[in-house]
């Protein structure tokens, strides 16, 4: 095949792909917190890739390798893409321009300045090229393969009994196979329709990770014929060479073991299944495993319920049994789903450290509770706003060094990470020991941006003011600055964990550092729930947004500017009905039911017709059509079957314009 | 004479595996550049043979397959991946995809896959 002829095309495909890539970037640039130019600019050097090995460019092939290496760091999220990260993108482009430049004009396959750029990338990849497996001892000894494939005589016997034939197998790959795991993969899955492969040697882990050399050996437990299950490999692409040995018992020991022969011993008990310690499993599938196991655990409860009401003795130790189980199986479904913080976290100490000496800073990362386990899809949904709120610390926080020192403070910034479990809920803190926030200054900028009504602004306390850096488009920055200040602010990051069902405060120490806080459901899918009784409904209120429920009498219901509050334990709390806020008639009652929820860091008395109980909720979306409902997060199927909406408080509260 | 679906989104991989096919007697009846349009096309054409590239805008590769194998659950496809995509080939062949070569593509390798693909 004269590769020269593909030449023109090759060029005319890649131009396409340039300007894909260039567009995508673009795009990129103007909010660099969404990825999904990223996918494009991806598949665009991807392409590239393929179509320059193709036509042999190896230099254009290994250089548009590690963009495309940095590129799938940015996507995955281990790299935040900043100003300088995105000017080498763009210098990568007109890299490949000129590489199809060289190539047009003089078929020479180079370009100015490429090694150089290279290198820039591989700084920002952790692992610069694909890395092969380290280099393997391929020295076959036969002995160690034997003692390895030894099949133990229990298992000899039973094949027998059962008329099945064992054998070994010998397989030799092709010299220049390259996914070597892929075949193995292929091998076993061939097999595995027709027997069960009980050994191998490598082990399955190395076979898993390509770790061997080009020959690798089976056990295989099966009704076929050794002819059969030479064809059933060599179905296989690249498979150079199959020996197959058939495993009769030793007629001597076959004396020795007879007498001892276990019956009832099965098989499959005994069998090492050895090529599948780890199964990787598609997260979709993770989803709709976890979303079964929601619709088991209302199943339950509807059942506990019947059994309640119908007072069937009978039925309430099968049910206990019932309920045990479920919930074990729901918290092994929510375990796998389940990884440690410092997944995350791990980064930070570094991107920290980075940042502070562009801004001429020292600073220190403690982590604490790196291992505490979260949810992946809350997790992989944190790190941006983590990411932010270091940011944040490490520029508007910490002091400079010649600062700290004449303060008294340790050269050293410190920011702290901490992950804890707390109930059901996972609180995560970025705190750090700098300056604090100038409440002065967030007063002051905040009047002249006219961020809320002056009236409003002057009768806040110092704490609501500090919560005034989380509203949208706030900032003291007088000019962007270039570590936060990118047009997005802490107001983002409060959005998101709000999103997320979560609870995010800060908590101002002036002179003294920030706290910011983060308080997030420990899975997205099943959560606790407060349930209660509005205008003839039942709602169902996270328990991560309330605080406690009491009874009073409506003439403790004060009246104060024309707003209704209550006071508790000295402090006062603004009452709003559940049934106003839906927009349905109020109950008049002389005594009432009030649940204390913590809404935006405030402490809210929400008065409902009744608080019905605290229950396991799993949510469900509300649908196409329902999606824009404001003032509901979901839905979920109550134990009698019946339908309940998931309140969202701040959605409902800012809907009524109360807050 | 067997036939063929060549699913790629670039026109210059899907002549070289034209060019490589061809070569081997098989006539290419239809081409795709995405994976939705591959299904359609299988649907319309039903071939004997599919080369699958895994990375393509809309639908990808892998979804492709989970699709035609819906339709014909012995359909033949082959995939076409790129260096690296081990994890991914892994899912294909997950979701019935029957084998792989790679990119940069070897002919000899390509006319081996399509063989042993065949061989019953």
């Amino acid at each position: 095949m004269d590769i020269n002829n593909y030449r023109e095309i090759f060029i005319e495909e890649a131009k396409d792909n340039i300007k894909i890539f260039n567009s995508a970037l673009l795009k990129f640039e103007k909010d660099p917190f969404d990825l999904t130019p990223v996918n494009d600019i991806f598949r665009a050097a991807h392409t590239l890739k393929g179509m320059a090995a193709t036509m042999g460019y190896d230099k254009m092939t290994e250089f548009t390798h590690s963009l495309e290496d940095i590129l799938d760091n940015i996507r995955n999220g281990t790299l935040k893409a900043d100003k300088e990260i995105i000017g080498l993108l763009f210098k990568g482009v007109d890299i490949i321009e000129k590489f199809l430049e060289n190539i047009a004009q003089n078929n020479l396959d180079t370009a100015e300045g490429y090694e150089i750029l290279i290198n820039k990338y591989k700084e920002y990849t952790k692992s610069g090229a694909i890395k092969l497996p380290d280099e393997i001892n391929t020295k076959e000894s036969l002995k160690e393969e034997e003692q390895e494939l030894k099949i133990e005589e229990i298992i000899l016997n039973e094949a027998q009994k059962q008329n099945l034939n064992v054998f070994t197998i010998k397989i030799i790959l092709a010299e220049d196979c390259v996914f070597k795991n892929v075949r193995v993969f292929m091998v076993n899955r061939n097999l595995s329709e027709k027997g069960e492969v009980i050994k191998s040697f490598p082990s399955a882990k190395d076979l898993e990770e390509g770790k061997f050399g080009n020959t690798f050996y089976i056990a295989y437990i099966t009704k076929l014929k050794a002819e059969e299950v030479e064809k059933l490999i060599y179905k296989i692409a690249e498979i150079k060479k199959v020996e197959i040995n058939e495993i009769k018992k030793d007629s001597k020991e076959k004396n020795k073991t007879e007498e001892k022969q276990i019956d009832t011993l099965n098989l499959n008990l005994e069998k090492q299944k050895i090529l599948s310690q780890s199964v990787r499993v598609n997260i979709e599938k993770l989803d709709i495993l976890l979303n079964l196991v929601g619709e088991l655990v209302i199943t339950k409860i509807r059942l506990d319920q019947i059994s309640k009401d119908k007072q069937f003795e009978i039925l309430k130790d099968t049910v206990n049994e019932f309920d045990r189980i479920i919930n074990e199986l729901q918290a092994e479904v929510t375990q796998v789903r389940m990884l440690p913080v410092n997944n995350i976290f791990e980064r930070f100490p570094r991107i920290a450290r980075d940042l502070a000496v562009e801004e001429g800073k020292e600073v220190e990362t403690e982590i604490i509770g790196g291992d505490i386990e979260i949810d992946r899809t809350v997790l992989e949904e944190i790190n941006e706003p983590l990411l932010h709120l270091i940011r944040n610390s490490v520029a508007h926080g910490i002091e400079k060094p010649e600062e700290r020192i004449s303060k008294g403070k340790g050269k050293k910034g410190i920011i702290k990470l901490s992950a804890k479990r707390e109930r059901n809920s996972i609180i995560i803190e970025v705190s750090d020991d700098g300056k604090g926030i100038d409440v002065l200054k967030v007063r002051k900028k905040a009047l002249e941006m006219k961020i809320l009504s002056e009236e409003k602004i002057k009768n806040m306390t110092d704490e609501e003011i500090v919560n005034i850096i989380a509203l949208p488009g706030f900032s003291t920055m007088d000019k962007a600055d270039k570590i936060a200040g990118r047009g997005v602010g802490v107001d983002v990051v409060k959005t998101k964990i709000e999103a997320l069902g979560g609870i995010f405060k800060i908590e101002n120490y002036p002179g003294e550092g920030v706290k910011f806080i983060l308080k997030l459901p420990l899975t997205l899918a099943i959560i606790q729930a407060l349930l209660v009784k509005a205008s003839g409904n039942i709602y169902a209120l996270p328990v991560i947004h309330t605080l406690e429920t009491l009874e009073i009498n409506i003439k403790s219901i004060k009246l104060i500017q024309g707003k209704k509050v209550i006071v508790l334990r000295d402090e006062v709390i603004a009452v709003f009905s559940l049934s106003e806020l839906l927009k349905k008639k109020r109950e008049e009652k002389d005594i009432i039911q009030i649940v204390i929820v913590e809404v935006r860091d405030k402490k809210i008395a929400l008065e409902v017709d009744e608080v019905i109980g605290q229950q396991e909720i799993a949510i469900k979306s509300l649908g196409e059509f329902l999606k824009y409902a404001k003032g509901f997060s979901g839905v979920t199927i109550l134990g009698d079957g019946k339908i309940s909406l998931i309140l969202d408080l701040q959605a409902l509260l800012d809907e009524q314009n109360k807050f | 004479m067997k036939t063929a679906l060549i699913v790629d989104d670039t026109k210059f991989m899907r002549n070289m595996l034209k060019s490589i096919l061809t070569k081997k007697g098989i006539n290419i009846i239809a081409e795709a550049s995405n994976g939705r349009e591959a299904v359609e096309k299988y649907k319309e054409f039903n071939p004997d043979l599919v080369t699958m590239d895994i990375i393509m805008p809309e639908v990808d590769g892998i979804q492709a397959v989970k699709e035609i194998i819906k339709i014909n659950p012995d359909a033949k496809i082959i995939m076409c991946s790129a260096m690296g995509q081990q994890a991914l080939v892994i899912e294909a062949i997950q979701s019935g995809a029957k084998d792989f070569v790679i990119k940069p593509f070897q002919a000899a390798r390509v006319w081996e896959a399509i063989d042993r693909t065949f061989q019953e």
